[in-house]
């Protein structure tokens, strides 16, 4: 095959972090019209690779060829310039921008010289008929929920005439039925407009599903390029961590009978209608359901962060007061946020700061803060929850998706929890830091902790929890005991029909 | 009607709505109290009084909205002037000498914008650094010279009615105009709403700042445009605390402080609220401290009703 067939070929590409190598000659070539998946671990480089076909980081060594022709990006519109359009992990919108200005930044239609506000929104609306996205193209994206963020952004990458689309994890924040939709659309522009696609995700059912070919990168090397057809799943997973992988799922712990978290008829507007249930120690109850079924709602709701209506929290049996997030970390509660970047941990600071904020009141006296202290704890859960970092003084930021859920859960055993509510607790995670995750979550099991697991995974919710509960508009619409359910009763129940 | 269940241009027209409903109300609130007030006099003086603010506040619109802050209009403002009023009692020729001053605010502004956009420091920061800068050059070259007796055609400019509220009205469509039909303009909500976006959808980000900072230096030329030519005399002590008066302008209009929304619009009735106040006070012989304490009263309500109604809307 000769070198111009490829639309996009890196070679050797090469880039260097302060004190971490994190592409070692990679190479990588994408063909006209193939859907081209790119797998890895956190912190294999499949997003600093993607940066650097961006324009958002500058390589160190190595070339970059687009349709045979060697270029240099120097800054984000180079790539752009040559039809390439990238759809990054993060909404990449601007919040406070209606859907047509969001669609067309930046290539906003022209008249004459000045913007061309007319055909700004009724090009807009012609593409939202085109992608079936049933949006008014004056409706402010800030007000919109994730997945019609993510289609308008989906939608906005294929508004020009993109020769090459990049996708970062498009499907993570979306739900089945608009997934179907995502892949239709790909589909459809590969066959008729031979664009090519590189798409990164971490779902293998997916990468089988929709890929042609794959990349798979290791520790920021290549790991090897294979047709999908010739490979299996398991041999996707073993060529990315270098060893083959257990069983994802522990074998769950038996739970004890003492009850340690009860909630007794949580009730907040229209979001929230009644929710009562229980959790033993060393017990883990999945809550599921459909977006705005009131998972998120119920935990910030018992966790003091927005108020509630009515309705009564007892840990261990006593009743206590979550009027306010630091009543509920006192009465032994803690809250794992989904966004572990924006609410779970402060990223420009260090772990051990991180660790600090909750724990240092417990770790004062006469209002000075015991660093001494609170060092030596750190050093232990680090050790204990084994958070993969240079050391405590590392940057939050700096972690991946798999060590900052370590380091939001250390922080959180640091106050004595007695209770974890892990909301969506591997989002964004990939397959060996969830696996971690999950082993760990055992082990808190075994110190006889409790977790409420909110996720919107069933296949999560069924295999690492004792008891199913399934809500539907703010109500408990069913509660499944282990080994009761299948993926399907859940959705059923979650949409109602149960 | 619940607000939720308007549209999202409805809810933008009320957003707009709020802060001339509250003009209507101060207006009419000093009409009742005053007999002096209610005189198409007082109306033709107030927005006299606000031809200078209102160029200098028209700038600093576009400003905010792309999510930067200029500390230094002010201090821009007296350079200006004192350029300006040396070389005319130089004997410059007058339209000289309006370029020039003109020049030397685009100049001013444009190092502004270099100097944050090159150096990547806020644009508080820059800007307050400049704005002691430029007040020193403005001492230095005023010191020891009496500008004052200009040409009759330059005290054309500032003077009586119309010329100086034909000026301000020019330059608030201008920016009006340049928000919502040039590319740069259309961008800088973009900007001010979120950088990176803005940034990887391929917007020349720098060039769009520094072109948005030196506009803010014109129009701070306006101002001083206006007010050298209306006194007739040139002092370096001007525009002491204009800058805070036009950001207080633009954030009683409805202007967010973090960039994103806004409109020049909203400043108008800003700078009309801020002198309507001024003047309704004095009408009632309040002095000018109790104005001062009055206007700080409407820029933390104006500010907190904006903050009321958003998480109102967050909520709903």
């Amino acid at each position: 095959m000769s070198e111009d067939q490829y639309l996009i070929e890196m070679k050797g590409i090469v880039k260097r972090f302060p004190g971490v190598l994190a592409l070692d000659h990679v190479n990588f070539q994408l063909k006209a019209g193939e859907i081209h998946m790119l797998l890895g671990e956190n912190g294999a480089g499949k997003s600093t690779l993607i940066k650097v076909l961006s324009g958002a980081h500058q390589l160190d060594e190595g070339e970059i060829f687009i349709e045979g022709k060697k270029v240099q990006f120097n800054s984000p519109q180079d790539p752009l310039d040559l039809g390439l359009r990238f759809i990054y992990q993060e909404v990449n919108l601007v919040p406070e921008l209606d859907i047509a200005r969001n669609m067309f930044l930046g290539i906003e239609p022209m008249k004459r010289g000045l913007i061309d506000t007319k055909k700004l929104y009724s090009e807009t609306e012609k593409y939202l008929m085109k992608f079936h996205i049933d949006l008014k193209p004056r409706a402010i994206v800030g007000d919109l929920s994730v997945t019609q963020q993510k289609l308008v952004e989906i939608a906005r990458a294929l508004v020009t005439d993109a020769k090459v689309l990049v996708l970062d994890e498009p499907t993570d924040v979306l739900e089945d039925r608009s997934r179907q939709d995502l892949f239709e659309s790909i589909q459809d522009l590969k066959n008729h407009n031979n664009v090519g696609f590189i798409y990164i995700s971490h779902r293998y059912q997916e990468v089988h599903d929709l890929g042609d070919r794959v990349t798979i990168l290791r520790d920021g090397k290549n790991a090897g390029v294979y047709n999908i057809c010739d490979i299996t799943l398991d041999e996707m997973i073993e060529k990315m961590i270098g060893q083959s992988v257990e069983k994802q799922y522990p074998h769950l712990n038996k739970p004890q009978d003492e009850e340690v978290l009860r909630l007794e008829n949580i009730r907040q507007g229209k979001k929230l209608n009644g929710v009562t249930l229980s959790v033993k120690r060393g017990e883990i109850v999945s809550v599921t359901g459909l977006m705005g079924a009131g998972k998120t709602e119920l935990a910030r709701a018992v966790c003091g962060i927005d108020p509630v209506d009515s309705g009564k929290v007892f840990i261990e049996g006593k009743e206590i007061d979550f009027s306010s997030p630091i009543k509920s970390i006192e009465g032994g509660m803690a809250y794992l946020s989904e966004d572990r970047k924006g609410l779970g941990l402060i990223l420009p600071h260090s772990i051990m700061d991180n660790y600090g904020l909750p724990n240092s009141p417990r770790l004062s006296t006469y209002g000075l803060v015991n660093k001494k202290q609170i060092d030596k704890e750190i050093c232990e859960y680090m050790e204990a929850l084994k958070v993969k970092a240079p050391s405590k003084h590392t940057k939050a930021g700096q972690l991946s998706g798999g060590n900052q859920q370590k380091a939001v859960i250390a922080k959180w055993l640091g106050t004595q929890s007695k209770v974890l509510l892990f909301d969506e607790p591997t989002r964004g995670i990939d397959i060996i830091g969830r696996s971690g995750v999950y082993s760990l979550m055992n082990e808190l099991l075994d110190q006889g902790i409790g977790i409420l697991m909110l996720t919107s995974d069933y296949t999560e919710a069924l295999e690492m929890g004792h008891k199913v509960v399934v809500l539907y508009h703010g109500q408990i619409k069913k509660v499944f005991e282990r080994g009761e359910a299948t993926e399907e009763d859940i959705l059923r129940a979650a949409i109602g029909t149960h | 009607m619940k607000l939720s269940n308007l549209t999202d241009t409805q809810k933008n027209m009320l957003k707009g709505m709020q802060s001339l409903i509250g003009l209507f109300f101060i207006y009419i609130l000093f009409m009742l109290l005053s007999p002096t007030f209610r005189s198409f006099d007082t109306f033709k003086t107030i927005l006299t009084q606000s031809t200078i603010l209102g160029a200098m506040a028209a700038g600093t619109t576009i400003v905010i909205i792309a999510g930067g802050l200029d500390l230094s209009i002010g201090s821009i403002m007296a350079l200006v002037a004192v350029v300006i009023g040396s070389m005319l009692t130089a004997g410059v020729p007058v339209v000289v000498a309006i370029f020039s001053g003109l020049i030397v605010g685009v100049l001013c502004g444009f190092i502004n914008g270099a100097i944050i956009q090159y150096t990547g420091i806020p644009s508080f920061i820059g800007t307050l650094g400049m704005m002691k800068a430029y007040r020193g050059i403005a001492e230095i070259m005023a010191s020891g010279k009496d500008m004052s007796a200009f040409p009759d055609s330059f005290g054309k400019i500032g003077s009586g009615y119309f010329i100086p509220i034909s000026i301000m009205l020019a330059c608030f469509l201008f920016v009006g105009f340049f928000l919502k039909k040039t590319k740069p303009g259309y961008n800088s909500f973009a900007i001010g709403g979120n950088t990176e976006v803005s940034r990887l959808a391929g917007i020349p980000i720098k060039k769009y700042n520094i072109l948005f900072y030196s506009m803010g230096g014109i129009f701070a030329a306006i101002g001083a445009l206006i007010q050298s030519s209306r006194l007739d005399f040139v002092q370096s002590t001007w525009g002491n605390g204009m800058e805070l008066n036009a950001i207080a302008a633009v954030i009683i209009g409805g202007t967010s402080m973090s960039g994103g929304i806004g409109g020049v619009g909203r400043t108008v009735i800003g700078v009309l609220i801020i002198n309507t106040l001024n003047a309704g006070l004095s009408h009632l012989g309040v002095g000018s401290s109790w104005q001062r304490i009055s206007i700080g009263i409407v820029i933390i309500l104006a500010v907190w009703f904006d903050t009321i109604q958003r998480k109102k809307e967050g909520k709903a």
